[in-house]
């Protein structure tokens, strides 16, 4: 976790145009922005397969900060097919994407945004504008990678919890105490407590309103829990 | 403007009023036609009839003079019964038996004094109501008349009443009897002309003739044949005998056909009547056909007047597009330069980079400005049904696959929705495509192998997909190059410069447009062929309702 925190952000550059492609990315260079040209879409393409999932780990790519800047009208594969295909693999939220448009796109690029892009900027514009937006979108980037990485501690958390746990702390959510789980598990009351010990203690919260809170911050339903518990059972 | 538009409206009227007179002037020819036509057709059988009734009156009369000189012979026959008084009675009988025209003969010495007569048995005796002495003086006057000669001779008609109110008009034969130029007696021979006319009349002249015999005032002495003749084909014919002039008058039962509609004048109103209704279909179809072709002329100008100002702008945003890429890395360029932190920059170097960058952007500015005056009208996008969107260029693209003789057809699939587009460009990308594909068909394919296709139909992305599918030779390497970078090669035909302004079209409507050359296999073998498609976006519910 903290080591993906320290890994420096990147500007990705999908442009068929070998002189803005180039020059943005010197433009980078001297506000100390690392960026990586592509001259089409398959090459960019060919990046992201490169990094194929891990199981269960952090997700491969990206692995920092990143975000796309796009020139809307390439030959071959154009920018919206290029989006249109980063939708289907959902990597838009942590790399968020800048289309480039001439005059007459515009109304091609709101609509785009409207779909998820993360911005678009006219052409010409100026080194500020385009750091503007670049700054945006690394720092919303960023934002998405920190809520997937909190979401993959989380998951790991839970995972680690035996089905009997899960349940347990299922019960403690919807407010029962440790008899009245007791009784609707039908266990023994030490039993019973004796889970939700060890729940708190793996998930290190010291009662059940850390508990709760804790389940808040993450996002976590408690029908999550069961739900989990009902894919393990077969 | 009012006065212009109020006289061009009287020469609307002007040429109406022309067309009116000249659709009179043509009826009332056609009529005329129609009546001299009847007319000269009844006509022409009238002087049918009449050669007719002229023919048969001269056969009749011909019949009547054999049948005269057969009665001469005949009265010589009897006239001398090898002066056997007593053989003559019986030689007599036989011949009124045999000759119906003959209704007495007389026997008269030599100062004409009566010495026998005998009556035909076919009608009653001649003079049972009067005396012989009336028609004595016409008797005399014949046999005078036929001794000198020697030959027989005529006297002029008479009238014999007859019992019950009958009559007969008669004449009599006077033959001299000579012996070493004395005269010894006379035969005197009574012919009924009635009797003779029926004689000389065979039963089918008698059924549709009625003959007579006038006199010179035109008066009828006697009659036969038809009872009921009309007087409007008759012929006459005179007679001459020795002694007598006689007029035969024919008179056909047939009437004046005037009002007779027949076969032939029902076919010549029936053919005029057709001739009319073929002149008036044909008048009707061209007029049918110079509207449509003026109405297609009046479309298409419209519709490239709207293309033309749409083109333009198209370009514009084409061009500044190609500028823009340049000045952008201009502008990146000088700012990185500007931004570079090396300490042996001197500030005057970085000052000037910031002019670079300002003069840039003026540059931008005006490019922009451009576009703007270039395209002023607001972009509308318009919902509709892809039928409707075909359809207002149709009518050019069917003139088109005339004149390039190639096979048009459209497949509007049930599930293409209503888009979302800005109808006039669009509609030009296709009319485009069409025109490219007829174009490059028409230089190498055979004519029975050209066929275009556009359809429309539901995409797998949800979005509407058009296609124009042709059979030509598929797409040239040079082309697909200039679709891609319109100004990077010399368009040598406007060809990959117009396609690439439909790409640009097609990519502002948030599509693609694909290109691709395939392989069809069909009814008439397999050939190549190129496939230019598109898709635009769907019409949602909302926006489809509230055009319905």
């Amino acid at each position: 976790m903290t080591s993906q925190q320290v890994k420096l952000p990147v500007v990705y550059l999908v442009d068929d145009d070998d002189g803005a492609r180039e020059s943005i990315g010197w433009m980078l260079r001297s506000r100390r922005l690392l960026s990586e040209g592509f001259s089409n879409a398959e090459m960019f393409e060919a990046l992201i397969d490169s990094h194929p999932p891990q199981f269960g780990g952090p997700a491969a790519w990206p692995n920092r900060p990143s975000t796309l800047v796009l020139d809307l009208r390439m030959p071959g594969t154009n920018g919206l097919v290029l989006f249109d295909r980063l939708l289907k693999r959902g990597v838009v939220e942590r790399v968020p994407v800048i289309f480039l448009t001439g005059y007459g796109d515009v109304s091609t690029a709101v609509s785009t945004v409207k779909r998820g892009a993360f911005d678009f900027l006219e052409k010409p514009f100026t080194a500020e504008g385009l750091i503007q937006k670049i700054d945006a979108a690394l720092a919303a980037s960023e934002a998405a990678l920190g809520r997937l990485t909190r979401q993959q501690a989380t998951s790991r958390l839970l995972q680690s919890l035996t089905e009997r746990e899960r349940e347990v702390v299922y019960h403690v959510l919807k407010g029962l105490n440790s008899r009245a789980i007791s009784d609707q598990l039908a266990i023994s009351f030490r039993t019973a407590d004796g889970h939700r010990l060890r729940a708190y203690e793996k998930l290190g919260v010291g009662s059940a309103t850390q508990l709760a809170n804790f389940m808040r911050e993450r996002g976590v339903e408690p029908s999550e829990l069961l739900s989990n518990a009902a894919k393990q059972a077969p | 403007m009012k006065p212009a538009r109020a006289s061009k409206l009287s020469m609307v009227e002007g040429a109406s009023r022309f067309w009116v007179a000249l659709w009179v002037a043509l009826t009332g020819l056609l009529v005329f036609v129609a009546a001299l036509l009847i007319w000269l057709l009844q006509g022409y059988q009238a002087s049918q009839e009449q050669l007719r009734v002229e023919d048969t009156a001269q056969t009749l009369a011909a019949s009547l003079g054999r049948l005269l000189t057969g009665n001469l012979q005949d009265v010589h026959a009897v006239a001398w019964p090898d002066k056997d008084a007593a053989a003559w009675p019986e030689a007599v009988s036989e011949l009124l038996k045999n000759t119906r025209s003959v209704l007495r003969i007389e026997r008269r010495d030599k100062t004409l004094a009566l010495q026998e007569a005998f009556d035909s048995p076919y009608s009653p005796p001649l003079f049972s109501m009067v005396p012989r002495l009336r028609s004595e003086k016409e008797t005399l006057r014949a046999c005078t008349a036929a001794v000198g000669p020697g030959l027989p001779a005529y006297s002029a008609s008479y009238f014999v009443p007859l019992p019950q109110g009958r009559g007969a008009e008669v004449l009599d034969l006077c033959a001299a009897q000579q012996v070493n130029g004395e005269v010894t007696g006379f035969t005197v021979e009574t012919i009924g002309l009635s009797a003779l006319l029926e004689t000389a009349m065979p039963e089918a002249m008698a059924k549709e003739f009625e003959a007579s015999f006038i006199e010179g005032n035109a008066t009828r002495i006697a009659r036969g044949g038809a009872s009921h003749g009309r007087s409007a084909f008759r012929a006459e014919h005179s007679l001459l005998l020795p002694g007598l002039a006689l007029k035969l008058r024919l008179e056909s039962v047939r009437g004046s056909p005037p009002l007779q509609l027949n076969f032939a004048s029902a076919s010549a109103l029936v053919a005029l009547l057709l001739f009319m209704t073929i002149v008036m279909f044909i008048v009707r179809e061209t007029r049918r056909r110079a509207r449509e072709s003026a109405l297609a002329r009046h479309h298409q100008d419209v519709l490239h007047n709207a293309a033309r100002l749409a083109t333009l702008g198209e370009m514009a945003s084409l061009i500044s597009h190609e500028i823009n890429q340049p000045l952008l890395a201009v502008t990146m360029y000088a700012d990185a330069a500007l931004h570079s932190d090396s300490a042996n920059v001197p500030v005057e170097i970085k000052q000037l980079l910031g002019r670079i960058v300002d003069e840039v952007a003026r540059v931008g500015r005006v490019v922009k400005s451009v576009q703007t005056f270039v395209r002023r009208g607001e972009v509308v996008h318009e919902t509709m049904a892809p039928v409707e969107l075909l359809q207002g260029i149709a009518p050019l693209l069917e003139v088109d696959a005339r004149r390039f003789e190639v096979k048009l057809s459209f497949e509007i699939a049930q599930t293409a929705s209503q888009v979302v587009c800005e109808r006039v460009m669009i509609q030009q990308v296709i009319l485009n495509l069409a025109r490219n594909a007829m174009q490059a068909m028409e230089r190498s394919t055979r004519k029975e192998l050209r066929k275009l296709r556009i359809s429309a139909r539901l995409s797998s992305n949800g979005r509407v997909k058009f296609l124009v599918t042709d059979t030509g030779p598929g797409i040239p390497r040079e082309v697909t190059e200039q679709i891609d970078e319109p100004f990077k090669k010399s368009a040598s035909k406007g060809m990959g410069l117009g396609l690439s302004l439909c790409r640009s079209v097609i990519e502002q409507h948030g599509g693609v447009l694909a290109h691709r050359s395939i392989q069809c296999v069909d009814g008439s073998g397999s050939h190549v062929g190129a496939e230019f498609s598109f898709t635009l976006q769907k019409a949602s519910a909302s926006e489809a309702l509230s055009t319905e």
